[in-house]
């Protein structure tokens, strides 16, 4: 099906006629969808076999992102919409979206998390230029967390964002670092109590009980067991060597409430 | 007085948190953070009830000045009410 720009009032019921199956998470994941753009953003993602569960989306999911988003292509949105629904379903998996440019560094992987536009690809490519190639991209925009055996992992997703910077990986998750911009480059341990809002603003809520219920139970048990940490940064490339120095244990500090 | 209904109230790193859910979240976006002096208040305001109960309830729950008490609540109900939280 051709794209074509759309504002809310022209989105029409369609068919549902292409039967997409992803791996995403260790899961198995159907999306039934009407437009090509999803089709291609998950080319590489696409796998065969028995879902774990699939989601579909109408009109009126994909008029509730375009709300949210301005102006976009219908695939744009239908890809939105679908991601929206996933994360919803990853919940009963233990998993969740997380809105975070997420690297990996000597077999961990940190997220960065910020509202969009604070600068979490501009550190990364610090981190890049810095480390080289022992920095690994794990998605650039909207990885999933997954408890499997205990242990969180990251995992790269299709949705990637503008940069398309995301590998089909699993890397155990190090930390969470809370990102911000600063004159200095500062960088601190916070408590799970602090991180709570940051984090909170950076995922899906879903708007139902069982779903919402169920998204705070997995933050609460990530912050638990995952150190965050809030970065003042500016973009200088020592942001990366503090950032990296601090996550890997060299000036790791102390945890101040 | 009372909370609307509609709302998930978890511990989510040992902070309470509460978020709209339903019909609810059309509303209210973004979630609440409670301390525990608000968590009780919020959880006593799920049931009707009136500034001299909840005042009455921090008393005995921290052992408060009654003017202390009563000022808390204040503060809670003043900024319930200005979110339009609270029915009646």
């Amino acid at each position: 099906m051709e794209e074509v720009p759309v504002t809310g009032e022209h989105l029409t019921e369609g068919t549902g006629d292409t039967m997409l199956q992803i791996a995403l998470a260790g899961l198995t994941v159907g999306i039934d969808c009407r437009y090509d753009y999803l089709p291609r953003q998950c080319g590489a993602y696409v796998t065969a076999g028995t879902p774990d569960f699939v989601v579909r989306v109408d009109a009126s999911d994909i008029a509730r992102e375009h709300t949210a988003e301005g102006e976009a292509t219908a695939g744009y949105l239908e890809s939105l919409a679908a991601y929206r629904k996933i994360g919803r379903a990853l919940l009963d998996y233990d998993a969740m979206i997380l809105h975070a440019a997420t690297i990996s560094f000597d077999g961990r992987a940190y997220a960065f998390t910020a509202p969009s536009g604070t600068g979490k690809s501009t550190h990364i490519r610090l981190w890049k230029q810095v480390w080289g190639t022992r920095v690994g991209i794990v998605n650039g925009d909207k990885p999933v967390l997954r408890f499997l055996d205990g242990v969180l992992y990251a995992f790269g997703t299709p949705w990637s964002g503008k940069e398309g910077w995301e590998r089909n990986v699993r890397v155990p998750l190090g930390a969470i670092v809370c990102l911000g911009r600063g004159a200095e480059n500062r960088m601190a341990r916070i408590s799970a109590s602090q991180a709570v809002p940051r984090l909170l603003h950076q995922i899906l809520m879903p708007d139902d009980a069982a779903g919402a219920e169920a998204t705070l139970a997995l933050c609460d048990r990530i912050l638990s067991c995952t150190p965050v940490y809030r970065l003042a940064c500016n973009m200088d490339p020592s942001a990366a060597v503090l950032a990296a120095e601090t996550l890997t244990g060299a000036g790791r500090p102390p945890l101040k409430e | 007085m009372k909370i609307k209904s509609g709302f998930v109230v978890r511990k989510v790193g040992g902070k309470s948190v509460a978020v709209a859910v339903g019909e609810l979240s059309k509303e209210f976006r973004g979630m609440i953070t409670l301390n525990d002096t608000a968590r009780l208040l919020w959880d006593r305001l799920q049931q009707d009830t009136d500034e001299m109960e909840l005042a009455q309830a921090l008393i005995e729950e921290y052992d408060v000045s009654p003017a202390k008490a009563a000022a808390d609540v204040e503060e809670m109900i003043g900024q319930l009410r200005a979110a339009g939280i609270l029915e009646a």
